[in-house]
């Protein structure tokens, strides 16, 4: 794995197992996995369906348990935090990306993206404004602030997750497969804001894809198969 | 939409069977309190009602004890008048036929009181005014006027009251000879009675008496049997100047169980031996016990009834709702948020629903109300003589107190179905099929 200064380390994986149950079949998401995720790291996490890319994302996210091996997120042990310590340090340090863009359907653009700082009660009103105009701006999405997620493109609602993924600051943002319901040129346009906000902002990307074609467009490409990284 | 839907229209049958309840509840009470004389509390001597049926001399209230009871009550601002009433019981004749009777002596000016009393009016109009004729405290009425059940009248065969005979100027010169083939024709075209009874002194007694008004006792066990007559009359009747027991007729809106307990006390205090009942004693207005119980019984029933298709109604529905955003369960989890606030997020959401439900609900139940007050409906009450208005009677207060129910209801059930979902790790939510 890479050489790197414990500081420069954003989260920290050793011996990660992890064991599910598909019906009848046990399955071996990920066997003994070691990983360590550098800040300002833009990194495409590729591999088969059933690789384990999946698992990985949701153990490094917090919203899934390892059976065994260490889990660091900024040098805090994540399997000795509560379920509430686990939701906070969601809330704050890593944004979600989803395949489907999970935005709910009711609210609007502005609604949908301010969900997350409604948690942040030492947020004021203002602020939690100006973080959500900002975060739109930069997907570029100034116009579409009052439209329901019915009425955008794929490409579009993406860019509402990921100025929802963003607008809380978080140390982390990880996508799984996020390019995978969009086109081809909405996927280029999807990576280069992604990029855009790694270069200017400096927001760590992790992002699974089958996608080969963006192989060449990251700064860094993890190999994951039945459960380890290949390289 | 179809639980509130479900929940608008379970809310306005529950209003209205409330409300039927409230109204035959005013019915049944002015029926017991005003109608038939119990007043809000009776005062009898000491075990009156277990023996003063048959000793009613020993157990009559004698003039010395009424003055008595009259200071101590008079000054009490809470009521609103006082009546004294003699019961009693003999044979009337049409003079060729004598049919038992149960007398209830009142004073006229407290009966014309109580038959143009607002409540009586209100709530049991159909029961403050005679079936035919004026009341016997109308000036000009011999003293010797008196008032017959409609069921009597039937049984004595005297169709006519006093006003109808003067009007058709009959004769009615006395003497009927029974076996005569006009016999008949002859009693019914007066309107006059003789009562006979064994007297407070044992002896035989007899009065005559003229009917001046049918009326209706509002109870089918009573109504052919039942005769109104003045006080005075009835004291005459049984060679007496005593009385059964005293009512005391409160103002509306008073406590009458509090005032029981305090008039007892005043009564021990003076060693007087006097009993004081409420109205809703079972001694006392039996029919009202039994008929309150039984509307109480089936209240309660369909209560719990609607209740529960109401709970079960929400937690369906919020079953329904957590299954289809289970993804967006998980999201929300994902961004940080507790099990606890997305739990409260679907209670909010339900408390809206459920209070605009209610909202519509009442509205339904005050158009029903309306309609049915204005359709002029009646129903005949298990043992009540003649029909009672149908007019469902909203209160605040029972819209208050079931809307509070099903709020509770709402918020009960969406937290148990939504706390075991909202709890699920996260990865389940996010990657459940259900949704």
């Amino acid at each position: 794995m890479n050489t790197t200064t414990t500081s420069n380390v954003l989260a920290h994986l050793r011996n990660v197992q992890k064991r599910y149950k598909l019906g009848d079949t046990e399955v071996h998401a990920l066997r003994g996995l070691n990983l360590d995720v550098l800040k300002g790291d833009f990194t495409a996490l590729v591999g088969a369906s059933g690789s384990g890319k999946s698992t990985l994302l949701n153990i490094i996210g917090c919203i899934d348990e390892p059976d065994s091996g260490e889990i660091f997120f900024e040098n805090i042990n994540v399997q000795k935090l509560s379920e509430t310590q686990k939701s906070t340090l969601r809330n704050r340090k890593i944004g979600f990306i989803f395949q489907s863009f999970n935005l709910v359907p009711v609210l609007n653009v502005f609604e949908n993206i301010e969900l997350p700082l409604l948690i942040q009660k030492e947020i004021s009103k203002k602020e939690r404004d100006e973080r959500i105009t900002n975060a739109i701006n930069e997907v570029g999405l100034t116009k579409f602030l009052h439209h329901l997620p019915d009425k955008l493109s794929g490409g579009q609602r993406q860019r509402v997750a990921i100025a929802r993924a963003l607008v809380t600051q978080p140390s982390l943002i990880l996508a799984d497969e996020p390019t995978a319901n969009l086109d081809s040129d909405t996927t280029h346009k999807i990576i280069d804001l992604m990029l855009d906000l790694n270069k200017k902002k400096g927001v760590t990307f992790l992002f699974s894809t089958h996608d080969e074609k963006l192989m060449n467009r990251v700064t860094r490409t993890l190999r994951i198969q039945d459960g380890i990284i290949i390289s | 939409m179809t639980t509130a839907f479900a929940i608008a229209v379970g809310f306005a049958g529950l209003l209205l069977l409330a409300g039927h309840i409230l109204r035959s509840e005013k019915y049944f009470k002015m029926n017991a309190v005003y109608i038939n004389h119990a007043g809000h509390l009776s005062i009898y001597k000491t075990d009156s009602l277990d023996n003063g049926f048959s000793k009613p001399k020993s157990y009559g209230i004698d003039k010395d004890d009424q003055g008595k009871i009259e200071k101590l009550l008079n000054g009490d601002q809470r009521i609103e008048f006082i009546g004294k009433y003699l019961k009693g019981s003999g044979l009337v004749s049409n003079g060729c036929r004598s049919i038992p009777f149960f007398a209830m002596g009142a004073e006229p000016e407290v009966e014309s009181r109580i038959r143009n009393h607002p409540l009586v009016e209100k709530w049991a109009s159909e029961l403050a005014g005679f079936i035919k004729g004026r009341g016997f405290w109308t000036p000009g009425f011999l003293p010797e006027s008196i008032a017959v059940s409609k069921g009597l009248s039937q049984l004595l065969g005297k169709p006519l009251v006093y006003d109808e005979v003067q009007t058709k100027n009959i004769d009615n010169n006395g003497f009927i000879d029974c076996a005569a083939s006009g016999a008949i024709d002859k009693i019914r075209s007066d309107s006059n009675v003789q009562l006979a009874t064994r007297n407070y002194d044992g002896d035989f007694s007899a009065v005559n008496a003229e009917i001046v008004s049918h009326y209706s006792t509002g109870l089918a066990l009573t109504d052919d049997n039942a005769m109104l007559v003045p006080l005075p009359l009835l004291q005459q009747l049984f060679s007496t100047d005593k009385i059964t027991y005293m009512a005391a007729y409160l103002k509306d809106g008073v406590n009458h169980k509090a005032m029981v307990r305090e008039i007892q006390n005043k009564f021990n205090d003076l060693n007087m031996p006097y009993v004081i009942y409420p109205f809703d004693n079972d001694q006392i207005s039996l029919f009202y016990v039994g008929a309150m119980s039984f509307f109480k019984t089936m209240a309660v029933f369909f209560i719990f009834l609607v209740f529960g298709v109401v709970a079960l109604t929400i937690a369906n529905s919020v079953t329904m709702t957590i299954i289809e955003r289970t993804r967006e369960i998980g999201t929300l989890r994902s961004m940080g948020f507790l099990p606890s606030s997305i739990t409260n997020l679907f209670i909010c959401e339900n408390l809206v629903l459920t209070s605009m439900a209610l909202i519509a609900g009442e509205f339904l139940a005050w158009i029903l109300s309306e309609a049915i007050g204005h359709g002029h409906f009646t129903y005949r009450p298990p043992g009540v003589a003649g029909e009672v208005i149908l007019a469902p009677l909203l209160t605040w207060e029972s819209c208050s107190i079931f809307a509070v129910i099903i709020l509770c209801i709402a918020i009960l059930a969406t937290w148990i179905t939504a706390t075991g979902r909202t709890n699920q790790p996260v990865v389940d939510l996010l990657t459940s099929t259900s949704a």
